[in-house]
């Protein structure tokens, strides 16, 4: 006697073994991935082994570039990972000798075309390798790709372009990325910095631009890299934009001028203590300390009662940061100060202080 | 009486189809979702991540309760990350064990003033701890609450916009931030994100850093790396992708810190927190009403691994924790149910999660007892009840082997072939034996939970000491 209807026990025994067969199918497909993995593996180590001493060599200026290329032509996929990977090891100073081998790889140009591969991590990789061929073609190749359908094709590119130097690429970068709501503007900020310093009059232009030229994300980026470049000509248009209406232009704003240092900064910025928005209020904070503005003193006091916990523990930090007269003001307000959360912030900034020192100094 | 148990069986099988069918489903899902995140990731991404003075600052909350044989070690690992800005709060729960002294002694910790940067209620916090020799680690002591309590304070006394929540028993690779950081970089509207949990059992890890990757030493260790396996490769992926991811492991979370004091941080009373908290932070994430726009990510090459009990009366303890855990976690969310206001969520998540991983074990249970009143009865024959057994098993084999197969494609392929072995011979013997282990485990907290009341913690697991490798 059977509880269910002999055609069903049969069928699902049907399945089981069709289930049970797929599933020795599926045991070899993953047993012939594990043995390509770790043959691949064992090839890559030994592309490496013989490789990477014969770069090095030819780094040092002993081995002809020609040997190295012969020696590298049977793996040129392998042969661009491992100049990519020596390539970060190596000072900035000899990394443009290897740049030589990357154009000097037979199969560098293929790269170009790839960027129109339809395969999204075929135009990845290629917008990531050429940024170590830094040709006239490769560039173009990638200003085109910063149009890609993909975002993370077009940020690669971006920072290809970055490492191929040519400040005319900022300005189409940026506006690349000028209505990508999936993107945080941080991360543009990295690519103009990938510029260096060449990048510093583009900025000012982008900052000093009519109002409306360029949307709020791209003058953020240009203010908080001019800030980290600590670039003075960037004082006077920075000082006008902490009266924008945006919050974080007044932050960014208020965040570079602190970075730069110029004295001409300290009244304007520290009139942001009164902002409405409280990140604003501690970025003027924190700027007021890296100012070294004593004379501020009493406005980083009235900070410690700020309803923010952030802005009360930037402003003990700041007045610990002016030496002797901030510390003599953080010892009073220890010891005299009825408001228990301004006392409180006091003591954990000096004594975070104290045990650092230790470290410094253990006498 | 035979027509009754006729519907009885029938019903079995429909739940087991459906479940099937939405495992594949769920394969389909989570294979569409990996291969757009592995077309997506450049190999300087990460570099990028670790040199820029740019990336996200991170808290690292480290709950620890009578951890004194793992602690020093786990700290170590966290002070060994690569990433720019981070800082590590280890919150001691009211250890009666060494915990704490075993940090002084390690770390040079010395008492500092710290007050809390949000609002968040906690147990008596007794002191804060800085080192002078890392001064990353911030060491919290504290009166014992549960492990939510421990990260709610370790989040009040935290400073950063990140928080990465692990276990103290737990591992993360060297640059386990970075990929866990990347999408938040990237998505202003990620809210948090989840990543893969491994067993750390058969782990080479030398001064802080995994050396080498192995399996556990004992069958029930390399029963429960299958487990995880199939648990981490593609149901939660999928299940991402649908809104209705609802259980993040506590032993990797990162959370923006604005979300986390939003919701309130997770629930001390809750037996399993993780569970309970990820339901509310679904809860709160899709909410229609409040139109938030965020996201929650599942980064399927952020690798967390934890020490899986290999002893039996503790792995039997964590099992009936679990259970009790999750019932008791979508009891406490019941409002949630087929409400439209949290969507995907409440339609497909929630129910998901009762009906076919809660009551996955009360059902499998009754499958068994009717086959064997049946077979005793004389209303079935053994050769009926093989026929089912057999299609039960080879479908539970198929479904672990994709997720094998997904493994032996990532960063986390076996890292030799007698690994390898292992693997493949674990996935074919989990099923006599050690899953019905689990369903029964599974059945009596089912049981404890709904019928005797019991809600405490259980014992805790027994960790293998785990040796200090820096020399102080």
């Amino acid at each position: 006697m059977e509880i269910l209807d002999y055609n069903l026990s049969s069928l699902a025994l049907n399945i089981g073994l069709a289930v049970f067969g797929m599933s020795i199918v599926l045991l070899v497909i993953t047993t012939a991935v594990h043995w390509h993995k770790d043959r691949r593996k064992t090839q890559i180590m030994t592309f490496d082994r013989i490789n990477e001493p014969l770069v090095m060599s030819y780094l040092d200026g002993k081995t002809p570039q020609i040997q190295v290329i012969k020696s590298m032509e049977n793996d040129p996929l392998e042969a661009m990972q491992l100049l990519m990977d020596i390539h970060k090891k190596l000072p900035p100073t000899e990394q443009s000798r290897l740049l030589h081998l990357f154009a000097a790889l037979p199969h560098i140009d293929k790269e170009i075309s790839a960027l129109d591969s339809p395969f999204t991590k075929r135009r990845l990789e290629a917008a990531e390798r050429l940024g170590y061929l830094r040709n006239e073609a490769s560039a173009e190749a990638l200003l085109n790709a910063l149009e890609d359908g993909v975002l993370a094709v077009r940020y690669c590119a971006a920072r290809s372009l970055a490492a191929h130097g040519n400040t005319n690429f900022i300005e189409p970068t940026l506006l690349a990325f000028e209505t990508e709501p999936d993107i945080e503007w941080l991360r543009l900020v990295e690519i103009v910095l990938d510029y260096g310093t060449p990048a510093i009059p583009k900025l000012l232009a982008i900052m000093e631009s009519p109002s409306g030229k360029y949307s709020n994300n791209i003058l953020n980026v240009a203010i908080r890299a001019l800030g980290t470049f600590k670039e003075p000509r960037a004082v006077k248009p920075l000082i006008r934009l902490l009266d924008h209406s945006e919050f974080s232009i007044r932050l960014n704003a208020a965040r570079a001028l602190g970075n730069i240092g110029d004295p001409s900064a300290i009244s304007p910025v520290a009139e942001l203590s009164h902002d409405p928005d409280w990140s604003v209020r501690n970025k003027a904070i924190q700027a007021i300390g890296k100012l070294h503005a004593e004379s501020q003193i009493p406005v980083l006091i009235e900070a410690l009662a700020d309803p923010s916990w952030q802005v009360r523990y930037s402003a003990a930090q700041s007045l610990y940061s002016l030496g002797q007269p901030g510390i003599e003001q953080l010892n009073e307000i220890m010891n005299h100060t009825q408001d228990l959360s301004a006392h409180d912030m006091c003591c954990q900034v000096v004594g975070e202080h104290d045990l650092h020192d230790i470290k410094n100094n253990p006498s | 009486m035979s027509a009754i148990l006729q519907i009885f069986v029938i019903s079995i099988l429909v739940y087991f189809v459906s479940l099937s069918v939405i495992n594949l489903v769920l394969i389909f899902l989570g294979a569409m979702q990996l291969r757009k995140y592995n077309n997506q990731i450049a190999d300087s991404d990460l570099d990028h991540i670790a040199n820029s003075r740019l990336s996200l600052q991170i808290s690292l909350i480290i709950p620890a309760y009578n951890e004194a044989n793992i602690i020093v070690g786990a700290v170590e690992n966290a002070l060994k990350l690569n990433y720019p800005t981070y800082e590590v709060i280890v919150v001691d729960d009211g250890s009666t064990d060494e915990t704490l002294t075993l940090l002084k002694h390690r770390f040079n910790i010395q008492t500092l003033e710290r007050h809390k940067s949000s609002s968040i209620e906690t147990n008596e916090i007794h002191a804060v701890y800085e080192s002078p020799d890392h001064p990353k680690l911030v060491v919290i002591s504290k009166k014992n609450g549960h492990r939510a309590d421990a990260i709610n304070a370790g989040v009040a006394l935290s400073r950063y916009p990140l928080l990465c929540i692990i276990d103290a028993d737990c591992v993360i690779e060297t640059d386990g931030l970075q990929h866990m950081a990347r999408p938040f970089l990237f998505d202003p509207n990620l809210a948090a994100a989840a990543g893969v949990i491994r067993p750390s059992n058969g782990l080479v890890i030398e001064n802080g850093v995994i050396k080498k990757r192995g399996l556990p030493k004992t069958w029930l260790g390399m029963n429960q790396e299958v487990e995880y396996a199939r648990s981490f490769q593609w149901a939660r992926i999928g299940m991402n992708r649908l809104n209705s991811m609802l259980c993040i492991s506590g032993a990797l979370l990162l959370i923006k810190k604005s979300v986390f004091e939003e919701t309130g941080g997770p629930w001390p009373e809750a037996i399993t927190d993780d569970i309970e908290y990820t339901i509310r932070l679904n809860g709160f994430l899709f909410d229609r009403k409040k139109k938030r726009n965020l996201r929650l990510a599942f980064i399927p090459d952020a690798v967390s691994y934890t020490e899986v009990p290999e002893k039996f009366n503790c792995y039997l303890s964590q099992r009936n924790r679990w259970q009790r855990g999750t019932l008791q976690a979508i009891f406490h969310n019941w409002k949630m149910f087929f409400n439209p206001r949290y969507g995907a969520t409440s339609f497909l998540g929630l129910p998901y999660l009762f009906i076919f991983e809660a009551m996955a074990p009360v059902v499998e249970f009754t499958a068994y007892v009717l086959a064997v009143f049946m077979l005793v009865s004389g209303i079935t024959t053994l050769e009926e009840i093989l026929k089912l057994v057999f299609l039960a098993y080879a479908t539970s084999v198929f479904f672990t082997l994709i997720a094998i197969l997904i493994t032996e494609t990532s960063r986390l392929s076996s890292s030799s072939w007698k690994d390898y072995g292992k693997m493949i011979l674990a996935v074919f013997i989990d099923n006599f034996g050690w899953h019905q282990i689990r369903v029964f485990t599974s059945v009596w907290a089912t049981i404890q939970f709904i019928f005797l009341g019991r809600r405490d913690l259980g014992s805790p697991i027994a960790r293998t000491k785990r040796p200090s490798l820096i020399q102080p």
